[in-house]
């Protein structure tokens, strides 16, 4: 996807809370979907909280604010629209699949403990 | 895989003078509050400066770190060994990827880091300028450069960019599989015949001094770096994380009956290792251009650069504009 399809609001710090600073907008036109990302940590990644039916990222945001402010403090707001996204089908899904057959992908697959026990009690015995 | 802060330029401070005080007092403010840095938060001219270079020199760092393991690939010994080193070098290429990724967001374009890289600009790790004449040079690198480079990441991953560190959390838990296979390489020849012993002990002997040069040049001659640690761009001295190498890992090497090729190498009493300074002579020589296969490495960038060169065209439209990443 495009960044340039990211909406994104003001960045807060400290306890404000970026969806204070969106304002309510009511637009006319058809509406689309638009996939809606928080930011709750500064320093960490925006997480998907939901979508919202809106006819522009503007009133995207006014919709998030309504649908997805808790009173939480969220630092950013991006608003996306749905069909910007490249979503896999349900034929793509393999693609998610881990192959079991690639243990050597991970740390567990590397036991040398045996063998260096093995190599250290037989250099031991030796003088 | 990365040896942070390896080289004797010192920064010039006196652009300071000229930043706005009060937004740098709440950019200081910030970081002291241990909180990160954004792509779109104000920032001084020297941090971004600083940053450019480091996560560009990192990134560098893995797409040219994947090249001398990468010719043992075809010459690993046996299917299962093959297999390993072919994913971690996958891994190393997708390392400089995120870093790019993350070094754009500072505003230099990847193209311009790799014309860089390419005409000598920009450096890169200089252990990656020494040779991998047999397999046990290639386990060196698996298990001790990819040691270092995890004790400057782990440490780089605290620091104050948040681009930055999410890219070194992600690579940080990938390396833990690139450890384990190196250790378990290392100790399938320590275990074995007189010969493989040999032949990793020649590697250490040949790749002991680079791996010293890994972490930049002794505090006692390297460039001023208040500044930078105050800001979370450095996060430990060169001696510092030097210093942590030694202490995990000389032991494991002792362990497993080799010689490092220092008669002074030993930890003290107040727990701080002592060993002869590594030739900075040398370490410059390399730096500056003039390493046993600096020209070979860099040869190999310009020619894939080149050979790439008709797809990004192709792939381009009359509307292709370049858009920064995000995040």
């Amino acid at each position: 996807m495009d960044t340039r399809e990211v909406f994104v609001s003001p960045l807060t710090e400290g306890a404000n809370n970026a969806y204070d600073l969106i304002s309510s907008t009511d637009e006319p036109g058809p509406k689309k979907t638009f996939e809606i990302y928080h930011l709750v940590k500064r320093g960490k990644q925006h997480v998907h909280v939901g979508s919202v039916l809106a006819a522009t990222p503007q009133q995207a945001m006014s919709e998030a604010k309504k649908q997805f402010n808790s009173g939480k403090v969220i630092y950013n707001v991006w608003a996306i629209a749905s069909e910007a996204i490249r979503f896999t089908t349900s034929e793509e899904k393999e693609l998610w699949v881990t192959l079991p057959d690639k243990k050597f992908r991970d740390a567990s697959d590397y036991k040398g403990g045996d063998k260096l026990k093995e190599f250290l009690e037989r250099n031991q015995s030796q003088p | 895989m990365y040896g942070g802060g390896n080289t004797f330029e010192g920064i010039k401070t006196d652009g300071l003078a000229l930043e706005d005080p009060v937004k740098l007092a709440e950019f200081e403010a910030r970081i002291a509050r241990g909180e990160k840095i954004e792509p779109t938060d104000w920032m001084p001219q020297l941090y971004r400066k600083q940053l450019i270079r480091m996560i560009e020199q990192h990134a560098h760092s893995e797409i040219i770190g994947a090249l001398p393991e990468g010719t043992w690939i075809t010459r690993a010994p046996g299917f299962k060994r093959k297999m390993s080193l072919m994913a971690k070098v996958q891994d190393e290429v997708g390392h400089a990827q995120l870093l790019y990724s993350a070094a754009e967001t500072l505003g230099k374009s990847r193209e311009q880091m790799i014309d860089d890289l390419i005409n000598g600009k920009s450096k890169y790790s200089n252990i990656f300028n020494y040779p991998t004449f047999t397999w046990a040079d290639c386990c060196f690198i698996s298990w001790l450069v990819d040691a270092g480079a995890i004790v400057n990441q782990l440490a780089n991953a605290k620091g104050s960019y948040g681009p930055y560190c999410r890219a070194l959390d992600r690579i940080c838990a990938e390396e833990s599989f690139h450890l384990k296979y190196g250790h378990h390489c290392v100790i399938y020849l320590a275990s074995g015949t007189a010969t493989q012993r040999q032949m990793f002990q020649e590697a250490l002997n040949r790749w002991w001094p680079p791996m010293m040069h890994f972490f930049g040049p002794s505090d006692k001659i390297s460039a001023h770096t208040e500044v930078l640690m105050r800001w979370k761009v450095k996060m430990g001295t060169n001696d510092e994380m030097r210093n942590q190498f030694l202490d995990m890992y000389v032991p494991k090497i002792w362990e497993l009956g080799f010689t490092i090729p220092d008669p002074n190498l030993k930890k003290n009493e107040s727990g701080k290792w002592e060993y002869t300074e590594p030739d900075w002579e040398e370490f410059k020589r390399v730096i500056n251009g003039d390493g046993p296969c600096n020209k070979e490495r860099l040869e190999v960038r310009r020619v894939a650069e080149a050979r790439g060169k008709w797809v990004r065209e192709a792939l381009k439209t009359p509307k292709t504009e370049y858009v920064t990443p995000l995040a």
